[in-house]
């Protein structure tokens, strides 16, 4: 049997077979439908028919005989139609390989384009090496030259496995091209493209009415998503959308841009647009979602990752202090041009370019505790950045801070007063002052610290009243939720950067000083009180001889995008003479944390939703590690892991007067699915 | 093939061949004229429904699927009808043999009356005789009752293929119509019961 034309065959011999079984009865004499049979008839003849005319179409002066005498023509045939395939797959990679070769590619970084040529000129000597081959080319699959780049850059595993896997075993380098290259990338040759078929000519004015038309509203949309904020209870989450988003209007903006005519936009005006889009079901809107997707898949992406309660338009979302996590959408929203006595701040303390990281984040830390005192001000939103950090946002001070004499406490308060509103100059704008002033500070907390260690070995120890921290997500951006503590947060420049400052607070907060008990607010509890950006602040903390501080404690963040976090809250004691155990404070404990484990989440508790804080007390021995873990308090699931997991971290030995102690701290473990 | 209904057998033959033959042609994807095949189909499906009206006038269970089972029912009916025929070939000899030993001979001359009830008894002897065979030959002519009338009529030449299929086959049968002249012969009265 002929390979050619087998639907015709197939059909004659088809209707051939029907036909044979009803003569066969009539020869038997059997009963029949003669209708039927007739109709059979009619069938075979036509496909005979269509044969014969296929064949005369392909050889007109063919003559036989026979079936026999068919079979050598159609054999004929298929070696020519086989020839003339073979040459239209050749012509179709060299017109793909002209179409490559004429088209540019544009990417913010040179690297990338070079490297997106050298993938595509191999892919065009591919293609042209499979075009002059002997052997017959694979088929390509997929559109006509002018069209092929952008279908397949819509290919998607697993729907399109079929294309890709074709693609990807004739055409490896072409593959690899095209896997590398996306859609806003290429910008195809002016080369004249073959007119669509069958349509009327359109109104050239009408055209290019249409194509603006298409602009404005992909410009619309991408300004409209650049002025929404996302809100989520995950920062981690908000970071992501946001990245998102950002591709989202860089996808809109490329189609916006250029010469060429951007894809026509579904759904209704950008105002309107995210509602719509995030209200779009399968099966029922798979058209629409279908073009978008093949239209604009970054947008896409964004919305899908979107649900409609996390979109705040036009950049309103302030939100309430209770509420988790807002982050602004972009640097120059509309929040953050309100306070440019941050931003200026924050340039003048990155354009410096400070030789360390420690000393930038000395600025930083120094700045917010300057801006500290103002934490009725709303909270500004951050601008964006991809800095996971360790986070504390307290939402709720627990604790009110009983310490120090009313005297000692109105100096500190004054002396944090004075430093306050010299930092504020030196936000305003001199960095180096600034800068200098910050190290003033930390020397003075640390001979503050000398002087406390001191005073306290004559007055024996006190209770300390921990300050509880609730983080909803340790990998909030630190700057993110102290900014809107402040009047004039001072973004962090960078992780490392905020990193330091963490540590540097825990440094200020480990250096007892004398002054803690005294002086009402302590500078420690003003760096803490900064970073965290309570609500509410304690107006007027009982003093207490033996309290220590207001220390709000840090968070540790164990990895970023773990459900679980931890808040490690250790409250500050003062060393006992009795007791050779030294209790520490939590900045103390979290800048000695060398070694850390994360817990498991037990599966069946995040099924069934179970979370919380498990309590833990836990004794470091001399040398750095968990001697031993008592769980005060919390789900009694949550506990055992939070235990094992501590029993496994590591500090740096602690000492007291010079000689190494054991240490107790308490732990905050926090579970959150 | 049987010679039972030849001709709705062979009617049936020829049109398939003929539109088995159209049939080879559109196979091959040549040019036909269909009005033509459909009338060679309208043909063979009528042949094959008289065949088959006349299969289950014979076998009215008869039940087969291809034509080869048809052969073989064929076959089957074939001597069906051959027994039915020979039988009826017997009891068409001995009916003419008890219509010959029925009648009385009337001639002006007593040996003449001899003669010919001589020759009479042969034949009756001979009838019985062939009726006896397991094939009997076929007798030319009407029913006994009317047979010698028709025997007596026979002229030659026009008759000379009754008279010899005759001649051929009973000869005694054919001595005695030939020295048996109408007039001569007479019914015996039936014997009022």
């Amino acid at each position: 049997m002929s390979s050619i034309w087998p639907s015709a065959v197939t059909s004659l011999d088809d209707h051939l077979a029907l036909l044979s079984d009803s003569l066969g009865r009539i020869d038997a004499a059997r009963l029949v439908e003669l209708s039927e049979v007739i109709e059979q008839l009619k069938a075979v003849a036509d496909s005979s028919q269509t044969l014969r005319g296929l064949i005369f179409s392909e050889l007109p002066d063919a003559t036989w005989q026979n079936r026999n005498e068919l079979e050598a023509v159609l054999e004929e045939i298929a070696k020519r139609v086989e020839a003339r395939n073979i040459e239209q797959r050749r012509a179709r990679l060299r017109a793909l390989a002209e179409e490559l070769e004429g088209g540019t590619i544009t990417h913010r970084r040179a690297a990338r384009v070079t490297q997106l040529k050298e993938l595509r000129d191999l892919a065009v000597a591919e293609l042209r090496s499979q075009a002059d081959d002997s052997a017959p080319p694979p088929s390509l699959p997929g559109p006509e030259a002018y069209e092929w780049v952008e279908w397949a850059c819509s290919l998607e595993e697993p729907d399109d496995s079929e294309s890709l896997q074709a693609i990807r075993k004739g055409f490896s380098i072409l593959d690899e091209f095209v896997a590398n290259l996306e859609p806003g990338m290429w910008n195809a040759d002016a080369l004249p493209r073959p007119a669509p078929q069958g349509k009327e000519q359109v109104d050239p004015l009408a055209k290019l009415r249409e194509i603006e038309q298409r602009r404005a509203r992909v410009v619309a949309l991408a300004a409209e998503l650049e002025r929404g904020t996302i809100t989520h209870n995950r920062a981690a989450r908000v970071q992501q959308l946001n990245q998102l988003r950002d591709e989202a209007v860089k996808e809109l903006r490329s189609q916006s841009g250029g010469d060429r005519a951007p894809r026509s936009l579904p759904g209704p005006d950008a105002a309107e647009w995210i509602k719509w889009a995030c209200s779009l079901k399968e099966p029922e809107d798979s058209e629409a979602l279908q073009i978008l997707r093949t239209r604009f898949p970054h947008l896409d992406e964004f919305v899908v990752n979107l649900e409609a309660d996390m979109w705040n338009a036009g950049g309103s979302a302030i939100p309430e202090p209770p509420k988790p996590v807002v982050v602004a959408t972009t640097p120059a929203s509309p929040v953050a041009a309100k306070i440019p006595a941050v931003k200026a701040a924050a340039a003048s303390a990155a354009a410096p370019a400070p030789a360390s990281g420690k000393a930038a984040t000395a600025v930083a830390t120094t700045a917010a505790v300057a801006v500290a005192p103002a934490p009725e001000q709303p909270r500004p939103q951050k601008p964006a950045e991809e800095v996971p950090v360790v986070v504390s946002l307290p939402v709720e001070h627990t604790t009110t801070a009983k310490t120090a004499t009313a005297a000692a406490s109105k100096s500190v308060s004054e002396t944090a007063s004075d430093l306050t509103r010299r930092l504020r100059e030196l936000v305003a704008g001199n960095l180096r002052i600034f800068m200098i002033v910050a190290g003033v500070f930390a020397v003075l907390l640390l001979v503050g610290a000398l002087e406390w260690s001191s005073h306290r070995k004559h007055t024996g120890s006190s209770p300390v009243s921990s300050v509880e921290a609730k983080v909803p997500d340790n990998t909030a951006n630190t700057a993110a939720l102290t900014a809107p503590a402040a009047a004039a947060p001072a973004p962090a420049p960078s992780t490392e950067k905020t990193k330091s400052r963490e540590q540097a607070t825990n440094k200020a907060t480990a250096a007892p000083q004398p002054d803690r008990q005294q002086q009402q607010p302590q500078p420690s509890n003003v760096l803490d009180a900064a970073l965290r950006a309570p609500s509410a602040m304690p107006k007027a903390p009982a003093p207490k001889p033996d309290d220590t501080s207001a220390v709000a404690p840090p968070s540790v963040n164990l990895a970023s995008g773990n459900a679980i976090s931890n808040v490690v809250d250790i409250p500050v004691s003062q060393p006992q003479a009795s007791q050779q155990k030294l209790k520490v404070s939590s900045g103390v404990a979290q800048g000695s944390l060398v070694h850390q484990v994360a817990p498991v989440y037990p599966r069946q508790a995040r099924l069934d939703g179970i979370q919380g804080t498990v309590v833990l007390q836990a004794t470091v021995g001399k040398d750095g590690r968990v001697r031993s873990v008592h769980a005060m308090g919390g789900p009694p699931m949550l506990v055992q892991p939070a235990v094992d997991a501590v029993k496994q971290w590591r500090y740096k030995p602690f000492s007291l007067n010079g000689e190494p102690a054991e240490a107790e701290i308490q732990i905050n473990v926090k579970f959150t699915p | 093939m049987i010679s039972l209904w030849p001709s709705t057998i062979s009617s049936l033959n020829d049109s398939m061949a003929a539109l088995y033959g159209s049939v080879g042609k559109l196979k091959a994807a040549k040019s036909v004229d269909i009005n033509e095949v459909i009338e060679q189909l309208k043909m063979a499906a009528e042949s094959s429904r008289n065949l088959r009206a006349l299969v289950l006038s014979e076998m009215p269970e008869a039940s087969w699927q291809s034509r080869d089972e048809l052969d073989a029912l064929l076959e089957e009916i074939a001597k069906r009808v051959e027994a039915r025929a020979i039988e009826q070939r017997r009891a068409r000899l001995n009916t003419l043999a008890a219509e010959l030993e029925r009648g009385n001979i009337v001639h002006r001359r007593a040996v003449r009356v001899t003669q010919l009830n001589q020759l009479r008894d042969d034949a009756v002897k001979e009838l019985r005789s062939h009726a006896r065979l397991q094939s009997p030959p076929v007798l030319p002519g009407p029913e006994a009752d009317e047979w010698l009338e028709w025997a007596c009529g026979l002229n030659e030449p026009q008759d000379t293929e009754f008279l010899k299929a005759l001649r051929d086959g009973f000869p005694h049968v054919d001595e005695f119509v030939a020295n048996l002249e109408p007039q001569m012969w007479t019914l015996k009265k039936e014997t009022a019961v």
